[in-house]
């Protein structure tokens, strides 16, 4: 199995073409799921480096054979199997991070920048909610204790 | 003790409890924290101190909102209790 990862990844990395791009572009948004959820800021920073015009050939072709092995729904673990099926893609990205290493580092300090708004701006979203609800409830609690002064 | 009450004390009882559940992760990390070297500390209280002000800039139109909306709701809340 091992085997089949890498020489899919090996095929995927060979035939990299900057059309896969926007393959990639149109199919990454709903790989957010199952062990991906994890690595997703690494999967970002491939993301960045595969558009970053001045990136090296070299290291987007492998960026872009890794993004195109998680969008691939037929790979080592086909990714229809629940929990099991994106944990070989998850897997694949911590190893091309790894061999990316410094070359990804500018994307990934962004990433997780970018990671933690977005955590940030989801939790600013519920206590908004929460105090409009409890300004609704309050302004309802005030309507009804004068309804009953003015009845009583 | 109507709903609008019991509703504000479970909001208070989670954000006690979440408040319990930092201090937790804050005094059980310290330790290792106090071991490390004071350069390191350092670059790591200089780092993360920088990154929180970069997110405060960020979202300060959100935290504003939130905060007038607070603002709104103790208005609320001392109007509820005390004119009406």
């Amino acid at each position: 199995m091992k085997l089949q990862k890498e020489e899919l990844l090996k095929k995927f990395t060979r035939e990299a073409k900057e059309s896969d791009i926007q393959k990639i572009s149109q199919k990454l948004g709903k790989m957010y799921k199952g062990a991906i959820k994890e690595v997703w800021p690494k999967v970002q920073a491939l993301y960045k480096m595969i558009k970053d015009p001045q990136a090296a050939w070299k290291s987007k072709a492998l960026a872009i054979g890794t993004l195109l092995y998680l969008i691939s729904p037929l790979d080592a673990i086909p990714d229809v199997i629940p929990a099991a099926g994106l944990t070989d893609d998850a897997a694949l990205i911590m190893g091309t991070v790894a061999m990316l290493g410094h070359e990804l580092k500018k994307y990934l300090v962004k990433s997780a920048e970018e990671f933690a708004d977005i955590e940030i701006r989801k939790h600013n979203r519920k206590v908004r909610i929460t105090l409009i609800s409890l300004i609704i409830c309050a302004v309802i609690g005030i309507a009804v204790k004068l309804v009953l002064e003015r009845l009583g | 003790m109507n709903l609008f009450s019991l509703y504000r004390l479970a909001l208070f009882g989670l954000t006690l409890f979440e408040v319990a559940v930092f201090l937790r992760k804050v005094f059980r990390y310290k330790k290792y924290f106090d071991k490390l070297p004071r350069s390191v500390r350092q670059f790591l209280q200089k780092r993360s101190s920088r990154f929180i002000l970069g997110r405060t800039k960020v979202h300060r139109r959100d935290l504003i909102i939130n905060g007038c909306l607070i603002g709104l709701l103790l208005i609320l809340n001392f109007l509820l209790i005390n004119f009406s």
